[in-house]
């Protein structure tokens, strides 16, 4: 509540702060880009030939995700840069896009495109709109762990597992070492194949 | 006339539009420098392989469709992969951080050098301790953490705090030679 109040005063603060002092070197990559085209008509396809997807790269805007029932609605992008985190929600390039049928970690700051993730439940539906498919994810569990707990996810598996994840506490000023995680498994959407 | 230059035209705009990397799979040359990637080898009875998130990442990158790997050069990863693998048994080391400063810059050394035959840029960042591969400039591997910080900064926010305590003395004693306590 506190931060939410503040937030007004604090947020353009904190960007001129970003400007003067940085832990990095200034990234000016934050012109992103864009791939998604939204409206497209792809409810009910099963499978999608790989030739057909366009792979994004590091940083760019590929996708949409809703969990309507928590009011999460935010660009999903391939990469999970600062400069990404401050537009939306960032894809870890070691994980993979919808359809491959292998795990998918995707993180989002819990002061703006993820706060409102503390309001997921299981069962509830998570939502990815790409160009080449609407795919969709039920949550089977969530989970409050330290940052460098690395049970907390599994990049090897061979199974279609949604990864969300924030810092934790939600609404704490600073850096926290935990992380709040949602789990979901696909429930429908394109398959990805290959010719090969 | 006019027919032809919108022919250009759209010819142009088709060409520029299909630039993107489209998902071209994996050929058999590409499947041939995952496969090498993959490969273990045993160190004092423990399995080491490459990270499950360092192969994923190859493996997207390796998917796009304006990435292409000749026989050539995926006979030459697969090379330079398999003398790392050896550097690392006679090493004796299971993790990159059993290994000495001489054959961390040997291992550096060979990963540079199957980097340079996909065309590939190897970039050490010795603030975060992290290496990254890039490709034209552009990110398409890395080794930093799978999490990343997704709360405020905490200097960021010090910061702030410094600057209103900074603010708050100053008004308090501007306040104090106005009298304003008085």
């Amino acid at each position: 509540m506190l931060y939410f109040s503040l937030a007004p005063f604090v947020v353009p603060v904190i960007s001129s702060m970003n400007l003067i002092i940085s832990e990095s070197k200034m990234d000016h990559s934050s012109r992103l880009e864009s791939i998604f085209k939204d409206g497209n008509d792809l409810e009910n396809l099963e499978v999608v030939n790989e030739k057909e997807i366009v792979m994004p790269t590091y940083g760019t805007h590929y996708a949409r995700l809703e969990i309507k029932s928590a009011s999460v609605s935010t660009d999903l992008y391939f990469g999970d840069s600062s400069a990404v985190l401050k537009k939306g929600v960032g894809q870890y390039i070691g994980s993979f896009i919808p359809g491959c049928g292998r795990p998918l970690l995707v993180g989002g700051h819990n002061n703006s495109a993820f706060n409102s993730l503390q309001f997921v439940k299981k069962g509830d539906i998570v939502t990815i709109t790409t160009n080449y498919g609407i795919y969709k994810y039920k949550i089977t569990s969530t989970r409050i762990t330290d940052h460098k707990d690395k049970s907390a996810y599994d990049l090897s598996l061979q199974k279609e597992q949604l990864i969300l994840y924030t810092c934790y506490p939600f609404d704490t000023l600073g850096l926290t070492s935990k992380r709040f995680f949602v789990y979901g498994d696909k429930i429908s959407g394109p398959a990805i194949v290959s010719d090969n | 006339m006019k027919k032809a230059l919108l022919m250009v035209m759209c010819i142009l705009l088709i060409a520029v539009a299909f630039q993107t990397a489209s998902a071209a799979g994996l050929d058999a040359n590409k499947q041939k420098v995952i496969d090498a990637l993959k490969s273990s080898i045993t160190v004092n009875g423990k399995e080491v392989t490459l990270p499950s998130d360092l192969l994923n990442q190859a493996e997207n990158y390796l998917k796009r469709d304006d990435v292409t790997i000749t026989s050539t050069q995926a006979d030459s990863i697969a090379e330079y992969v398999e003398s790392a693998l050896d550097l690392v048994k006679s090493s004796g080391a299971t993790t990159v951080s059993d290994l000495s400063a001489s054959e961390k810059t040997e291992l550096l050394s060979i990963i540079n050098n199957a980097a340079a035959v996909a065309d590939l840029t190897v970039v050490s960042d010795f603030s975060k301790n992290t290496i990254s591969v890039l490709a034209d400039g552009q990110m398409v591997a890395t080794d930093e953490p799978a999490l990343k910080v997704t709360g405020m900064a905490f200097n960021t926010f010090a910061v702030l705090l410094g600057f209103a305590a900074l603010a708050l003395t100053g008004c308090f004693v501007a306040a104090r030679k106005a009298k304003l306590f008085e």
